[in-house]
């Protein structure tokens, strides 16, 4: 169990990794997980959600309000503790992967936005602030184009982030997750507070950084544009899981 | 300086404070408080507990012995952290063991730094100044350190979505929580350095009062304030920092997520 801890030089042997594989045909398994599901009649015998995530995969997570949806994505995050979890990060079990560095390939993204005290431009780039990400370097370019995507307006860097709307809150998270570039996007009702054309926006926005290697999403939505613009396998939790 | 002497008090002088005791109990019984009973128990205890720390104080001080003031020091600073424990509603468990530590280690810092440096009696633990100088640090500290606690778990508690998200980010649990830090320690910080500069304006300290009617200089006993005053400014600062050093992991599980329970109210 001791734990691995990676380093700037890691990324090189994961890229190293990635092009083995990649002459090899594999379809890249990100992530395996089997996370047993509380269920309020009987606890003595839990059923699991099984999930495995390739590359390019989307996973939607449905069901009524207060079915643990949200856990499961929280689980996944390692967020919450949950007795009986496993998952594999690309063959390693999460054990062995430091809490970090786990949480900074598959990012949890919460229903309500989370901003800091500071400018909009300042919590976009806090993440590049903290010791694991030290060595990258944070790049305004991409910045610039998520922000024309998801209709804001580039003077919006300069706001107060916290008199931004929900909204417009909302949407700066979610590019603040996509600069840090994790593997894992873990969605929580991502278009929730949007109106229809910013949920398209959204959608397409996540089908555009899909489309780059190694990336996969798992989210939770009541969205149907979204899961329409942004198919992926949707799984009905409080039914008997059949996958 | 005209020489001034301690006015004694006798026991026959001591049994007219029952005066005092007389009309605290009145108002208590015109006023229909309910509080005769309790103010006969705590005058009683309030004798009794003084006195034997007189004599005990009289023991320690003509032993006069390094092993001993350590270990009275260490005792005190059990009470104090028992003390501690209980001040603080915000936090669902608090260790008597961590509150001891952080006490005890900034008791004796800053203790030593005031001996040694600054008033230097021979020998450099003479009981007579550490002693009571050690129940000043302890004092303060104690309050510096709930509040500090206090304060980091409330502060928690009620941004824990922005902690989730900094984990969430790849943060390390200090750096998730390293702004709250900063609050809980602003907050233990203040009341002292506050107290910096109203004092001798609003009130005379307690201690400058006691060395003043012991007979003391009062330019003297203003020295002596000052770096009681000073001293204990640096122990609330000393140990709410030792005791938030020792803590805060407390709030993560292993796994670097913010532990659940800390979503409980224990009071």
């Amino acid at each position: 169990m001791t734990p691995i801890y990676y380093h700037c030089t890691s990324v090189e042997n994961t890229l190293n990794e990635q092009i083995n594989r990649a002459h090899n045909n594999l379809p890249h398994l990100l992530l395996e997980a089997s996370i047993p599901l509380a269920s309020p009649l009987d606890n003595t015998n839990p059923s699991y959600l099984n999930l495995e995530i390739h590359a390019g995969q989307v996973v939607w997570l449905l069901g009524r309000s207060g079915i643990g949806k949200t856990t499961v994505l929280r689980t996944i995050a390692r967020l919450n503790e949950t007795p009986g979890v496993s998952m594999k990060h690309r063959g390693t079990t999460f054990q062995q992967i430091e809490p970090r560095r786990w949480r900074s390939l598959i990012l949890y993204v919460s229903q309500k936005p989370i901003l800091f005290r500071g400018s909009v431009r300042e919590n976009i780039f806090k993440p590049f602030g903290l010791r694991l990400n030290k060595c990258r370097t944070p790049n305004i370019g991409p910045v610039t184009t998520l922000l024309e995507n998801l209709y804001l307006p580039e003077s919006i860097l300069e706001r107060d982030a916290l008199t931004l709307s929900v909204g417009e809150a909302a949407r700066i998270c979610l590019i603040r997750s996509l600069v840090l570039a994790p593997e894992i996007l873990l969605l929580d009702e991502p278009t929730a507070s949007l109106d229809l054309d910013s949920r398209k926006a959204v959608a397409k926005t996540l089908i555009e950084w899909l489309s780059i290697t190694n990336r996969g999403i798992i989210g939770v939505t009541h969205d149907e544009t979204l899961t329409g613009i942004t198919p992926g396998l949707e799984i009905h939790l409080g039914r008997r899981l059949q996958i | 300086m005209m020489p001034t002497q301690i006015v004694p008090i006798s026991d026959s002088q001591l049994i007219f404070t029952g005066i005092l005791v007389f009309l605290t109990a009145g108002i208590s019984a015109l006023f229909r408080l309910g509080l005769l009973k309790s103010l006969l128990w705590g005058t009683f205890r309030c004798v009794l507990q003084l006195s034997i720390v007189g004599y005990a104080l009289a023991w320690i001080f003509s032993v006069n012995r390094l092993e001993i003031v350590v270990l009275v020091i260490a005792i005190m600073a059990l009470f104090a952290a028992k003390t501690a424990t209980r001040r603080t509603p915000n936090v669902s468990d608090f260790p008597t063991l961590l509150a001891f530590i952080a006490l005890a280690s900034t008791t004796y810092l800053v203790a030593a730094i005031v001996s040694l440096t600054i008033i230097r009696p021979v020998p450099w633990y003479e009981s007579r100044i550490v002693v009571p100088i050690s129940g000043m640090i302890l004092g303060n500290a104690v309050s510096g350190i709930t509040l500090s606690i206090d304060r980091l778990y409330g502060e928690v508690r009620s941004h824990s979505h922005e902690v989730e998200a900094l984990l969430s980010m790849g943060a390390s649990p200090w750096e998730a929580v390293h702004d709250l830090i900063r609050e809980a320690l602003r907050s233990a910080m203040t009341p002292t350095i506050n107290s910096l500069m109203v004092v001798g304006i609003v009130s005379i300290p307690g201690m400058m009062t006691g060395q003043i009617l012991g007979g003391a200089d009062p330019v003297e006993a203003a020295r002596y304030q000052i770096v009681v005053m000073l001293m204990i400014s640096c122990a609330a600062a000393v140990g709410s920092m030792i005791l938030i050093g020792l803590s805060f992991r407390r709030l993560f599980t292993k796994d670097e997520a913010l532990r659940p329970n800390l979503f409980r109210s224990n009071s």
